[in-house]
């Protein structure tokens, strides 16, 4: 490795400054779970380095929505349990060290099919506050995935902000071993009823794209109706038939086409099952 | 590429070390400290054997920048060996026979020492949680499981480690 110079800036104001003084050549780093092992395996040669770990951006408040600093760590949100499906998709993430050092505003980054945490917050329409020297603005977590994780030039991540969730939520991580694996499919799902009806869901997938993605068409099928064996499996299977995922050394796309029926099915079935 | 001076507690001792930018913590342990019971596998995250504690959590020095830990506790498995012995988690491994070619051994040392100092009752379940950043190619994982719980037995029993 030949970094020339390594940044650890002290605040998010001079975070963006030097962002905007050094340009798209300073590599940024949160946690360093991606960037450091890419730099170590060579796949990643930067002259200059920053570091985010003492800019301060590493708590959970809530206030209205909670926020979560683009740097809190994984264990930090595990143990935080104001809203339950995100502690446990940090707690479904990798191992206990890496948890310790792994930024939930890295594993928005992270590629298909890690990325545990960003599938939860897809589910619960999360929104993403960017700061750059001159301004901030805030912009969907879908907008960020459809636009394939750019931000503009000069741009840094600072928190994530939920919305409190009105309705159930599950999340099932679903891999070939119990913990400490990369998923094979990954589906969180947040579903308001009243009385027997749908009347609002929101279904994200992971390991079947590029970016977690939302199940549009199974969302709509359910909207409406009531959640019942017949309702469930046709959601099921259209979710399944609208995606085609990739093969890897996890599994392969024909696999994980079945196991997203048999995942949301359970999903829906829990939530079917569980008092509202 | 300008060299820093990182100050930090290593082992509980103040430790002073030079560095050029971005240096892991690992590099700096093994070749410019000499304390090679922190190991290289793969430098990737997924081994495990690379495992320090960090102000008592456990984090993987193949992935940390030096710079990073200033100001900050760090131990590895030296710190944790008394000069007269071994600390009760290393007694518990040897009498188990939870080490073959102990290249995982520190790592799986330093992490079942992180879990007894919150959890000093682990399940087998917690236990295996807690692990499974630390990949072993020899022993199976059993008799490791089984000399965790021996020694969350040993250190209940008041044989207390440092
Ligand atoms: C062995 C191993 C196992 C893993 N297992 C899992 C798993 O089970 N589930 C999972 O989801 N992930 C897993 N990961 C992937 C990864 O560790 C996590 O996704 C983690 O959350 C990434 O965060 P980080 O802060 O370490 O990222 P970094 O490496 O710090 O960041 C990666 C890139 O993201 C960008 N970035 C990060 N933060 C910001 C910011 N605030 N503003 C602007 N850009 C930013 C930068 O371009 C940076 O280079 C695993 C990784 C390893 C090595
Ligand atoms: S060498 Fe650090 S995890 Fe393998
Ligand atoms: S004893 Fe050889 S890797 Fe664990």
């Amino acid at each position: 490795m030949i970094v020339k110079d390594y940044f650890l800036p002290e605040s998010l104001d001079e975070a963006v400054t030097l962002l905007a003084e050094r340009g798209p050549d300073l590599l940024v780093m949160a946690g360093g779970t991606i960037a450091m092992m890419r730099m170590n395996e060579g796949h990643l040669l930067p002259d200059q380095v920053m570091g985010l770990r003492r800019v301060g951006l590493d708590a959970i408040t809530i206030n209205g929505k909670l926020s979560i600093g683009a740097t809190t760590t994984l264990s930090t949100l595990a143990n935080n349990e104001s809203v339950p499906m995100l502690s446990q998709a940090a707690r479904s993430a990798a191992s206990w060290s890496l948890r310790n050092m792994a930024t939930v505003g890295g594993n928005l980054f992270a590629r298909n099919p890690y990325g545990d945490v960003a599938t939860a917050l897809l589910a619960l329409n999360a929104d993403l506050r960017v700061i750059n020297r001159n301004g901030e603005r805030v912009l969907p977590l879908a907008d960020f995935f459809a636009a394939n994780r750019q931000l503009e030039p000069g741009e840094l991540l600072a928190d994530i902000l939920v919305p409190p969730p009105t309705g159930q939520t599950v999340y099932h991580k679903f891999g070939r071993r119990a913990y400490n694996t990369p998923a094979v499919v990954t589906i969180a799902a947040h579903i308001t009823r009243d009385g027997d009806s749908v009347t609002a869901a929101s279904i994200a997938l992971n390991g079947v794209a590029a970016t977690p993605v939302r199940a549009i068409p199974a969302e709509k099928m359910l909207v409406g109706q009531p959640l019942n064996g017949e309702t469930i499996t046709a959601a099921a299977q259209a979710a399944a038939e609208t995606v085609d995922p990739p093969s890897d050394a996890v599994a392969s796309g024909w696999y994980r086409q079945r196991m997203v029926r048999v995942i949301l099915e359970r999903v829906l079935t829990q939530i079917m099952e569980q008092e509202q | 590429m300008a060299s820093k001076v990182v100050s930090f507690t290593l082992n509980g001792r103040e430790t002073e070390v030079m560095v050029k930018p971005l240096t892991t913590l690992q590099v700096v342990l093994r070749e410019q400290l000499g304390h090679t019971a922190t190991k290289t596998g793969c430098r990737q995250g997924g081994c495990g054997s690379c495992t320090v504690l960090l102000n008592g959590e456990p984090v993987l020095s193949c992935l940390l920048p030096a710079e990073d830990v200033a100001g900050q506790q760090v131990t590895t498995l030296e710190g944790l060996t008394p000069i007269d012995g071994l600390h009760p988690v290393q007694r518990a491994f040897f009498d188990h026979y939870a080490v073959q070619c102990g290249y995982c051994s520190p790592g799986m040392i330093l992490t079942t020492k992180a879990l007894l100092d919150r959890n000093p009752t682990p399940s087998r379940e917690e236990i295996v949680e807690a692990i499974s950043g630390n990949i072993c190619r020899c022993t199976g994982y059993t008799a490791i499981i089984e000399a965790v719980e021996a020694a969350a037995q040993a250190l209940k029993g008041g044989q207390n480690g440092r």
